[in-house]
């Protein structure tokens, strides 16, 4: 209990996990705001306000369409939490159930084969799932994160599987298997319960990964399609009039550089507070 | 060193194999008939089957991967189904483009980490430090692509410094195609950078607080003697097993990157041909990028094995 209160009062007193804290914030909300209100609606097209700057009726100006920047900022954000929350829950549950078999299976060949496939699979970043998939299944958002989600699958079997077997010859553990508890109960009640500390910070890490992924993804044409709102198909969008309307390309980046940081930030914070002597630094 | 050679060649021709296998199941059998797609839903079955029975489709998936491997093997990638050319004629032109762009954002992001991490960890806790780490959050947190844009906005459309996109290719002088790479490389390596920097930092750190540090130090050396020539040969190892690993993103990096300034590099053609349906060109195109990646990691572990040949016979 004190140790649960002293990792609170440490989160509270860390900037790193404040300022990340309040810019995740900020991006959670503009997603959950987009879903019932937006300045206007983000896919109305008016012809006749093509470009314009920021100000001028429209806070973050308008695309080439007409449309309202900040109103698609507003449901790209959605867009991007979408992308990042499934992709990390792929990763995370196929990949810490990965891990945790390995680790219960300790220097058996399954072990070696289930590690061997995870640093095999690191050969495919997510771009090139995704062109792999893209082809097979077409673009858009799925294809985006099952490829998101594929790639984080040995990020969370790897971090498992190290963190695992160390709590796997703890002394604890030991007593557990003496008194006859089974490789199942003892994975579930002792060494999930103490690695969730870690599978947090690489969770914060693997989501900032995802959005960034995502963001690629989608300018290059592979995930979310138009006429819906990403920030990485602003981005593309903007390519095309960067010499007559900068501000395109200056804050659908800005937003994915917030949403980032802001993850990160929190990702440290948590980090130094659940190992104060400081740990790896990512 | 010949075993250990050896086996990680082994290893890597195994790896290879697998990642022919991934790439031409997800490609071939996964729902979606390439002859349809490249002729259109209006097409005649005759026609489909015809297209079919060209492009080698109708027989068994074993027999084509087979006979698919077998071609690499002899150096014979297929024939593209949109340019009706080999792919080999398609990715090689397209190679020298990607790798030496993802050689120079690789050296650049080294050769900027390893002095601000050296920095960092030299005045860790003070100034110099919270820079290089502001620095690092703020690189990590930036999409390279968004960085290309603003890198274009600023030096090709607003100064006129540099070229917004395009490549001259090397045959019209290799100063102009270097030219034409570098707000290329700086998109890509900045991100390298803003890592690297971190590990070079956290890893400089870690060694300094070793004893044979201690020692040097008290034998008289300089502290900047110490740091360069004791503490940062050690602390490379890390640095370099993250460099491997970069690796794989920084080639992931340049498809994005050459999509923002249109540089025909073997990303782009991935995308033409996805647009195209050219499954041949695909499979070519993203076998190569992991082979890439798997060969990489192999020259780091090699790397690694002469940094410290404490490593050698426990592998």
């Amino acid at each position: 209990m004190s140790d649960r209160r002293s990792v609170w009062s440490r989160l509270a007193a860390s900037p790193s996990f404040l300022v990340g804290a309040s810019l995740s914030g900020v991006v959670v909300a503009a997603a959950l705001v987009s879903l019932a209100w937006t300045p206007i609606a983000a896919d109305h097209v008016e012809l006749g306000q093509r470009l314009l700057g920021p100000g001028s009726g429209h806070w973050f100006g308008t695309d080439h369409f007409g449309r309202d920047v900040a109103a698609r900022l507003l449901v790209g954000a959605g867009n991007a939490l979408v992308v990042g929350v499934v992709a990390l829950l792929i990763g995370l549950s196929a990949g810490v159930a990965t891990g945790l078999v390995a680790a219960a299976a300790a220097g058996s060949w399954l072990d070696e084969a289930l590690m061997r496939a995870a640093d095999f699979a690191f050969a495919f970043p997510a771009v090139l799932t995704a062109i792999l998939f893209t082809v097979a299944l077409g673009p858009g958002i799925a294809t985006s994160i099952v490829a998101i989600g594929i790639f984080n699958i040995p990020v969370f079997a790897r971090t498992a599987r190290a963190s695992g077997g160390a709590v796997w010859s703890r002394e604890y553990v030991l007593s557990a298997q003496a008194i006859g508890k089974g490789r199942f109960r003892i994975t579930t009640d002792h060494v999930l319960p103490n690695i969730t500390a870690i599978l947090l910070v690489q969770a914060t890490a693997s989501f900032a990964v995802a959005i960034l992924a995502e963001a690629g993804l989608a300018y290059l044409g592979l995930s979310t399609q138009p006429p819906e709102a990403s920030w990485g198909r602003m981005l593309f969008e903007a390519r095309t009039f960067l010499a007559d309307a900068p501000h395109l390309a200056v804050f659908p980046g800005l937003a994915i550089a917030i949403a980032v940081l802001g993850v990160n930030l929190l990702g440290d914070g948590l980090r130094d507070a659940f190992d104060p002597r400081g740990g790896a630094i990512f | 060193m010949t075993g250990f050679l050896l086996r990680r060649l082994v290893g890597l021709a195994g790896t290879l194999a697998a990642a022919s296998l991934v790439v031409f199941v997800v490609l071939e059998i996964l729902p979606g008939d390439p002859a349809r797609a490249i002729l259109g839903v209006d097409a005649e079955a005759a026609a489909v089957l015809a297209l079919r029975s060209e492009l080698g489709l109708d027989s068994p998936a074993p027999v084509r991967y087979v006979r698919w491997v077998g071609g690499m093997l002899r150096g014979d990638f297929g024939t593209s189904w949109t340019y009706r050319i080999p792919v080999v004629d398609l990715v090689l032109p397209r190679l020298a483009v990607t790798v030496p762009l993802a050689v120079i954002a690789m050296l650049l992001s080294v050769t900027v980490a390893i002095p601000l991490g050296l920095v960092a960890a030299r005045h860790h806790g003070h100034g110099g430090d919270l820079g290089v780490m502001a620095f690092s959050q703020a690189g990590i947190a930036m999409p390279n692509f968004w960085l290309g844009l603003l890198l274009i906005l600023l030096f090709a459309v607003s100064l006129g410094w540099f070229p917004s996109g395009g490549f001259p290719g090397w045959r019209d002088g290799v100063g102009a195609a270097l030219w034409a790479l570098v707000l290329p490389a700086i998109s890509l390596a900045t991100v390298q950078a803003a890592i690297l920097a971190r590990i070079v930092r956290a890893a400089v750190l870690e060694v300094s607080r070793d004893d044979f540090v201690r020692t040097a130090r008290a034998k008289g050396l300089s502290r900047r003697r110490t740091l360069l020539h004791h503490v940062l040969r050690n602390a490379m190892l890390p640095t370099t097993t993250v460099m491997g690993m970069q690796f794989s993103f920084l080639m992931a990096g340049t498809v994005v990157i050459e999509s923002v300034f249109f540089l025909p590099g073997l990303g782009r053609l991935a995308l033409q041909a996805i647009a195209n349906r050219d499954l041949v060109v695909v499979e070519a195109v993203v076998l190569l990028l992991a082979a890439m990646v798997i060969v990489v990691n192999l020259i780091v572990d090699l790397v690694h094995r002469s940094i410290d040949p404490r490593l050698g016979e426990s592998r």
